[in-house]
This record gives structure tokens, sequence and C-alpha cells, in this order.
């Protein structure tokens, strides 16, 4: 009897504690930070030697994940080595399941190489010349305790491109999920060579205010992905999802807007600003200029005898190089010569071959820098407006349209990005990059039309900023869309392609005007021709930071019938309220004048 | 890959072993593929589409390396300048500079040595440079470590 009872009474407790384990087991098993391990709900890991997923349903069924992983550290405790983040995350989460404890050798090299105990997050501003930069990049990077950051180690998320890949193959495999992604490692100097030096592109790094124990977590799971990639999506599960996805590891905020069916490294820089608890999530943000970015800087800081002779040396033959700096003291030659090495830089960058004179100029300043006692210049840091001040990235306008015989009501989203007129610290000066942005109209009894859909549009306007030769490139302007061919009809729309090649001078950091010549074709000849070119001029004034201007005024002929012409005006005005809102009105003209009223959602 | 690093780890905290001594008598250049493969068409622009999983060891293509010699410290310096020749070359100009100092850590130069060692790299490539002689990382790199 007694035995029986006893016996009875185990079974009982069995199933109890076993019901018990089950259910902890299940709640673990839907842990976020447990499916996020997994990359549960993202795309699948693939795992280039070993499976990623220790249950053959890992991927899709957490739990079971979770028994396979907890069954597999009992079973093969050196497996524990390979899952350090699992292993990290059943210590926190689960502190009575003991394993066997094993040493790791190998990843306590790996923890050790790092020598950190800080992360920060670069945001690399977008590049205009490679459909993949356009939007920017980030990655991140685990500080070490070095005077200086070169040799840091970070981690990027990128596809896997071959080289035979061709940029047209590239944007439809990256669209539709044709690469597998993966996370690289790379010391920051190779990033300081590709961003500041070869793109010239701004680097601003936020640093994260992260434990220890987190920013070990990260690496822990980086670790787990080694030789492992997941499917690239250029729009969604990009380089900023991937990140804003494993900082979610340790950051208990969302780092990515659900509302969006797209993920811009930027959102991901602006959400670390716009916490619940209202604190940001880094703890300062660090500039990294790039190369043509130091040009300006230093530039700025020369004296008007040292700008003098710099645009000398620039300008007059070679031979001349060590006169010119012979009429600058020691102290006064040194800041010459080191805008001298940042102007020859970008002269590297811009043209395909550096002329022999520059080549040689350089030679001869470094002659005299190497007399000079050595020491760097002391330059004063510039440090600009951080790109997490911008207005967001998506629009949603309402307007009101005026017309000599009526009116109308307009209204326009906008996925991305920013216009000649967004309040834009950390992008390229002057410049526009717009995806798919469509205005709808309503006029009084008939229906709504589209008034205007750019699928692209971008412009560069590429202005100097020292007014040295070379300190500029084309300013140019690409767009294709449809669009209502003029302002006095509805449903008059065609299909267009347009842009412009020009020149911009920029007498002020606040100011740019442009000419250049048109070009534009349409899907319909209802002004006269299907091929117009001509001529455009326009311009961009930033009044004060809340409130800037731009104009554009042009006239083409149709090619193919020369008595017909197309002319237009625009004049646009914004007024900044916050980085959510602002306030714009609006003039064109193209066969009819149009003004308007404009009040924008950023979000 | 992350394996990479258990050997770059190891090496960078051997002193001057047995290792190390191979290391200086192989030219990076030479034996390692440095220029060969990472800088066959466009510097930089090759070498950073090359070079992955950097944790802490060189980029040399594991198919030309001869695995230990092409691992050390001394190839990482090479291939750091290499890299960043123009840089270290302006920096050098100037005595001083982050990348002069991210090269004399890869080379665990003793803080007391930098500035010597800095000077003497100075006094080599000044004259090179005025004599409009060939400085090529090579060149610079040979200068670098005949001066430890």
């Amino acid at each position: 009897m007694f035995r029986c009872s006893m016996l009875r009474m185990l079974l009982v407790c069995l199933v109890a504690v076993n019901g018990a384990v089950q259910a902890a087991v299940s709640e673990l098993a839907s842990h976020p930070v447990w499916l996020q391990l997994l990359h549960a709900g993202q795309t699948p890991v693939t795992a280039e030697n070993s499976p990623f997923y220790l249950a053959a349903d890992g991927y899709k069924h957490p739990q079971n994940e979770l028994e396979a992983t907890i069954s597999a550290f009992k079973r093969q405790p050196d497996l524990q080595c390979r899952y350090p983040a699992r292993r990290m995350f059943l210590q926190q989460h689960a502190p009575n399941l003991t394993f066997t404890r094993v040493e790791c050798a190998e990843y306590q090299q790996y923890l050790e190489a790092f020598m950190t105990d800080s992360v920060s997050l670069i945001y690399a501003s977008g590049f205009l010349g490679n459909p993949a930069s356009m939007f920017g990049h980030v990655f991140l990077k685990f500080n070490g305790n070095q005077q200086h950051d070169l040799l840091d180690n970070t981690f990027s998320y990128g596809a896997q491109v071959p080289d035979s890949d061709n940029k047209l193959a590239y944007i439809v495999k990256g669209i539709s999920g044709g690469y597998a992604g993966h996370f690289t490692n790379q010391k920051y100097h190779h990033h300081d060579l590709t961003y500041n030096e070869s793109e010239l592109r701004n680097l601003w790094e936020y640093r994260l205010n992260l434990t220890r124990t987190e920013v070990m977590f990260l690496l822990a799971h980086l670790w787990e992905l080694e030789n492992s990639t997941m499917t690239y999506y250029f729009f969604k599960q990009n380089c900023a999802y991937q990140l804003a996805q494993l900082l979610a590891l340790v950051i208990d905020e969302p780092l990515i807007d659900a509302a969006k069916l797209w993920v811009m490294p930027v959102d991901l820089i602006m959400r670390l600003n716009s916490t619940k608890s209202g604190k940001p999530l880094y703890t300062s943000v660090i500039f990294h200029g790039s190369r043509q970015q130091s040009l300006y800087d230093h530039y700025q800081q020369l004296s008007a005898k040292q700008q003098a002779v710099l645009k000398d040396i620039i300008q007059q033959p070679a031979e001349q190089t060590t006169a010119l700096l012979a009429q600058l003291r020691e102290g006064d030659a040194k800041p010459v010569i080191d805008t001298l090495y940042d102007y020859v830089a970008l002269q590297d960058v811009r043209l395909d071959e550096l002329p022999e004179s520059l080549k040689e100029k350089k030679r001869l300043a470094m002659v005299r820098r190497f007399e000079l006692p050595p020491g760097q210049v002391d330059w004063q840091a510039y440090q600009p407006v951080a790109p997490h001040n911008a207005q967001l990235t998506s629009l949603l306008q309402a307007g009101y349209l005026d017309y000599p015989e009526g009116s109308a009501a307009t209204f326009r989203f906008r996925a991305s990005y920013y216009d000649l007129l967004t309040y834009n610290p950390g992008r390229l000066p002057f410049s526009e990059l717009t995806t798919f942005d469509l205005t709808l109209a309503y006029k009084d009894n008939q229906k709504i039309a589209v008034k205007n859909f750019n699928l692209l549009k971008l412009i560069n306007l590429n202005a100097s900023q020292t007014g040295l030769p070379g300190d500029d490139a084309l300013a140019w302007r690409l767009a294709a869309g449809y669009r209502q061919q003029a302002n006095n009809c509805q449903h008059c729309g065609s299909g267009f392609v347009e842009g412009f090649i020009g020149k911009a001078w920029s007498p002020g950091s606040q100011f740019v005007i442009y000419g250049a010549a048109s070009g534009l074709a349409t899907s319909s000849n209802r002004l006269g021709g299907n091929v117009a070119s001509g001529g455009e001029v326009g311009g961009v004034i930033t009044i004060t930071p809340t409130l800037a201007m731009s104009f554009s005024a042009g006239h083409q002929w149709y090619l193919n019938n020369l008595s017909a012409h197309r002319q237009y005006v625009e004049v646009e005005s914004r007024w900044l309220i916050s980085q959510q809102w602002d306030v714009r009105a609006s003039f064109s003209y193209l066969e009819q004048a149009e003004t308007g009223v404009h009040i924008s959602y950023y979000y | 890959m992350f394996k990479k690093l258990t050997m770059a780890a190891a090496l960078m905290t051997a002193t001057l072993s047995g290792q190390t001594m191979a290391q200086e008598n192989i030219n990076p250049w030479k034996h390692c593929g440095i220029g060969a493969i990472i800088f066959d068409d466009n510097g930089t622009a090759a070498a950073i589409s090359n070079i992955i999983w950097d944790l802490g060891t060189t980029a040399v293509s594991s198919k030309v390396s001869s695995a230990d010699s092409c691992s050390g410290k001394l190839v990482t310096a090479a291939v750091f300048i290499q890299d960043n020749f123009k840089k270290v070359m302006e920096e050098t100009s100037q005595g001083e500079g982050e990348h002069l100092v991210a090269m004399m850590d890869i080379l665990q130069v003793e803080q007391a040595q930098r500035s010597q060692v800095i000077a003497a790299v100075r006094a080599d490539m000044a004259k090179a440079v005025a004599a409009n002689a060939e400085t090529s990382p090579e060149i610079y790199y040979n200068a670098v470590v005949a001066s430890i």
C-alpha cells in the first residue's frame, strides 16, 4: 500500500513538475529575445557548415528549438561554444537549468580580440553615385581602448553580390531577394578609407548607451552568425533592418516602424532619439567628416593670405609651389599644405587620373612639410548638426490650390526621402532624393486625378564651396514618372523622363543658383511633341534654418515639333515647424498660373 | 573567418618568438600576395571588396598565403600601410597622426620608442620625397621595419 501510494504521489508530482516545466519552457520560447536569437518572423538563418537551427523545424517553432537547445547543451556541452548567446539567455532566464561547464577557447579569443565594453552605431550618409548607397548605410563599431578608432572592429550587414552582377542586376535581385546577406567584420580603417576617403561620405557615430554585458551579448550572437546568411531585401531586410533586429536583443524599444513597408538607415538613427522614456539611446554623437568636408573645414579656417597662396599653388605651374610656400612663415605654411593635401585627395577621387602637375605640387608641398617641425595643425573641430535632427523621411501632405477658374484640394504621399527644401542635416547639400511621390488633386465637379507622380527624382547640384578649381562637379537632375502636362487640365497626364546637366554656383553655404541644359521625353504630345530640349535656371535659398525657398524656370522646344514649346516656372517656400511638420507655399506656371498652400506631416 | 582569430590572437600576444622572427624573413608583397592579389586593379576598391572577417588578422588572401608566415603583425602592418599609404605618407610628413599611431599599435612598438621610430622613418621619407625617388608602400614598410 505504502509503496503503491508513494508511487502514485511520485507520478502525480512528476506530471505536475513536468507540466510546470513545459509551461516554463513554453513561456521562455515566446520571449522576444529568444525569438530574435532565432530570427523568428524574419528570413531564416542558413549556416554554411552546420545547421543554425538544432531542431528540424526550429525556425518555425521556437519552442522546439528551445527544447532542442537545452537537450543539446546537456547531451553535447561543447555546443554551448557554438551558441554563446543562447547560453547567456538561458543562464539569465532559466538559472535553474544547469549545464556542464565548458571552456570555449576560440570564443574567448574572439572576445579578447575586441577589447571592448562599448559599441557605436555608425551612419554613413547617402551616396548618389551608387543606387545601393543612395539611402545611406549603418554598421556597428565595437570600440577598443586605443587612442584612435582605426583598429576597432566593425560589423556590417550587406548583400553578397557577385562581381559579375551589374547595377541593373543588383537592383532587380536586391529588391526581389535574389541575394544572400551576411554580417562582415572589418577593421574600422577600411570604412574610413571607403566612406571618408573614397566615396567622400560623412560618418556619424552614435555611441550606444549599453552595459558591458549587453555589448557581450551582441558579440555572442554575432559569433553565432559566423558563416551564416539571411535573404537580403533592399527595401526591408537590409542593413538597417538587421542591425535594428540585432540591437533589439538588448534594447527594449521599437527600432523599426512597423507601419512602413521599408526600412531606411536614417530611420534607425532617428529611432535612437525617440524612446518611450524620452532619453536617447546613445551617450554621444561623434562626427567623422569626409575628405571633402575636411577640405571645406580647413579652407574656411585659412586666412585670406593663406587662401590666396593655396589658390596660387593650384592655379600656377608646379615649379612655383616651393616659392609660393616660401612666402609663408612656418606656422602659416602648415595649414596651407594640409589643405592642399585635402584638395589633392578630393581631385584624386573626382578625376580618373590625377594630373602629373598636381602630383608634383603635392610632392613639393610635402618636401616643405618634411622640412617643418613635426606636429599637427591645431584645427578647430567642426561639428555639424547630426542627421537625427533632420525631418523624418516619409511624407503626408494636404494642400489647397488656386486657379483662375477655380480651386483644387490635393493629397500627397511620398515614401521617401527628401527634397531640395527638406531640413536635411546629414544629407548632401543642395540635393534631392525622392521615391514614390504621389500627388492626387480633386477639382470642383471633377473626379480625383493623379496630378503628379515621381517614381524617382534625383538632384545633385554639386556646387563648389571653396571656389577652388575642380571643387565642383556637374549639376544634374534625373526624374521619371507621370504627371499632368499643364496646370489648366486635369485628365491630361503622361509618362515622362526628364533631366538636366549644368553648373551650380554657391556664393555662400545658404545659397545656390544653377543653369543647365534640360531634356524631356513624354508619352503624350498634347503640348506639341514628345521630345523636348531647352534650358533651366534655378536656385535654393536658406533664409533661416526654418525658412527656405527654391525656384526654377525653364523653356523647352519640342524636337519633333519645333513650332511648339513648353515654359514653366516653379517657386516653393518652406517654413519648418518641427521634425514632423512644415508648411509650404507654392507658385507654378505651366500654361496657367497656380498658387497653393500645403501642410506637411513627416513620419 | 572567426577562426582566423585564433592564430592572430596568439601572434598578437607573442613576443619576438620564432614565428615572428620567421616573418621578418618574408616580404609581404612578394610572399603574401599584397599588391598582386589585393591591389590588382584599382587599389582601394579591390582591397575593400576582398577584406572580410578581419578579426585582428590580416586580409591577405588565404589562397596565396603561406598560412603561418602571412598572419602576423608585420604582414598586418604591411597591409595597413598598403591600404592607407596616402594618409600614412601625409601624416609622416606632418610628424604625427592617428594612422601612425595605429601602425605603431599593430607593430606593438613600445610607447617610449615610438617618437624615435617615427622620426627615423620621417627622415628616410623626407630624403626620398626631396630626391623625387620612389616612395611605395613597400619602401615605406621596409623603412619602418628597419627603424624598429
